[in-house]
């Protein structure tokens, strides 16, 4: 805003109270006197309202709060972070504590589970071992009353129900004998440590093959693994039990074939049986590996109803798992997989390994 | 003609006894069988054999392990540090066939490890086995020092 005037008389004046933009305190004002073409003039400058607010930093007092809000904000941020960090930090330790406490608990009942498992075992052994003494004994004793009776049975009375008794003694002799000797070759898989000499898969095939009087195409073998070196006696025992399930179940005109694969996966053999045989109903699945089970029915004489469940006991005691594939009229495959060479460290948890 | 087979059968169970008795007599055995009911009696008996002539010269020993008293490992141990009957012939006779109980037996120099036979035929296999072998091995030295009984 501008008022000029000459002397005291004003002859130009922006100076009005009624300007819209009047300011009545100026942020800046002057009054120059200036000598212009003779005459004395004055200028009286003052800053309007405009320049007020364009000059007026109100921002700053703005940013300077804001940043002073911000700055209190992070510190207060920082400070609950502290103290979160210090109670996770405490939470963390209260929960790991009762973690231990927890594994601690579990390794306590684990070893518990362990020497029982154990002691049972043993005691099916030691029953089952116990057992086989007085089952002879009962055997040797038909025997001798069946010679002592040669004169009765080649007589006229002779009542024939005796001497087929007699035999029907032995057959449940024999049957009580097998069973008992399942019972301890179960109980005993897991107790005996790494045995046996290193396996050659074909080889061990081969043997097989004139075990189960079996002709080279009905018992075939597809291998790139060669040798394995760990626990080749349980390795053997579940191959044979598997082959040999294949052979006593196989029925029907169709050619009995078995195929044997052994593939190299990682550090790992992957064995696969499969046969052409009858087949296993999915819902058997689980069944068939049971002790003592099997889906025939009435006294077969050469079934043991223990030769699967060895397999898995022992295939699950290296922590591996039995496949099975298999419905009725499309045979069965078994697989699994075995361990090649021994580990330098014991088996590490996977999760560890990880 | 090699001389039969006499047996010193060292077991403590009566119808296992009775029934190599019985496959012995089947197949026409005509050998001594004398019966020790653990390794402590079968110990009398040899060293009481050295004077008086109980068991007749040569003879195989057939061994049970589960016995009272001194069971057949013990015994095993015993007579093979006895000096003058440390070459006889000794053959375990077991119902189980675990590795550690044969092992333990050739450990201490058994001649032979047999699971009992459990039937009779098997029987006859085990006793025509033992008396084939006995023909066609030499007998050792006479253990007790005496002539052999012809």
């Amino acid at each position: 805003m501008l008022s000029i005037s000459e002397g005291s008389e004003l002859i130009y004046d922006e100076y009005e109270t009624t300007e819209p933009m009047f300011d009545p305190d100026p942020m800046f004002s002057d009054q120059i006197l200036i000598d212009l073409y003779g005459r004395n003039r004055g200028f009286d400058i003052r800053t309007n309202l405009t320049f007020r607010q364009e000059n007026s930093y109100s921002q700053l007092t703005f940013i300077l709060f804001a940043g002073l809000l911000t700055e209190a904000l992070i510190v207060f941020c920082l400070v609950v972070m502290a103290r979160a960090r210090t109670r996770a930090v405490r939470y963390a330790k209260h929960v790991t504590a009762a973690l231990r406490q927890e594994s601690a608990k579990l390794a306590e009942t684990n070893r518990y589970l362990s020497s029982t498992n154990d002691e049972l075992e043993q005691f099916s052994y030691a029953v089952s071992h116990n057992l086989k003494t007085p089952i002879r004994g009962i055997g040797g004793l038909t025997e001798m009353i069946e010679e002592d009776l040669e004169d009765y049975f080649a007589s006229v009375d002779a009542n024939p129900g005796v001497r087929s008794n007699l035999a029907r003694i032995h057959e449940r002799i024999d049957r009580m004998s097998r069973l008992t000797s399942s019972i301890m070759e179960y109980s005993r898989i897991g107790n005996q440590g790494d045995t046996g000499d290193p396996l050659d898969i074909k080889e061990a095939i081969d043997s097989m093959r004139v075990d189960f009087d079996l002709a080279p195409e009905q018992l075939q073998l597809t291998d790139d693994v060669g040798t394995i070196h760990v626990d080749t006696t349980n390795l053997r025992r579940v191959l044979e039990n598997i082959v040999g399930n294949a052979v006593k179940y196989h029925v029907g005109t169709a050619a009995l074939r078995i195929n044997v694969r052994a593939l190299r996966v990682g550090d790992r053999a992957r064995l696969v049986v499969s046969d052409n045989g009858p087949g296993i109903d999915p819902k058997f699945h689980d069944r068939i590996f049971d002790v003592f089970q099997t889906l025939r029915t009435g006294d077969t004489p050469k079934s043991r109803g223990i030769g699967l469940s060895i397999v898995k006991k022992v295939v699950e005691f290296d922590g591996g798992k039995v496949e099975l594939v298999s419905s009725i009229g499309t045979g069965a495959a078994f697989g699994f997989d075995w361990p090649i060479r021994k580990q330098l460290q014991s088996h590490a948890q996977p999760s560890e390994a990880a | 003609m090699k001389e039969e087979m006499n047996i010193l059968l060292v077991e403590d169970n009566d119808l296992d006894v009775e029934i190599l008795r019985r496959g012995l007599k089947r197949l026409g055995a005509s050998n001594s069988l004398v019966r020790a009911r653990d390794g402590v009696e079968a110990l009398e008996i040899l060293k009481e054999n050295q004077t008086r002539g109980i068991l007749p010269d040569p003879f195989v020993i057939l061994l049970d392990i589960n016995m009272p008293r001194m069971n057949g490992h013990e015994f095993l141990v015993a007579l093979r540090e006895c000096s003058d009957l440390k070459s006889a012939r000794v053959f375990v006779f077991k119902t189980s066939d675990s590795k550690e109980d044969v092992n333990k037996a050739y450990d201490n120099n058994a001649n032979g490890y047999i699971v009992k036979p459990n039937s009779s035929s098997e029987l006859n296999d085990v006793i025509q086995s033992l008396r084939s072998s006995w023909r066609i091995c030499e007998t050792p030295r006479c253990t007790a020092g005496r002539a052999p009984v012809t």
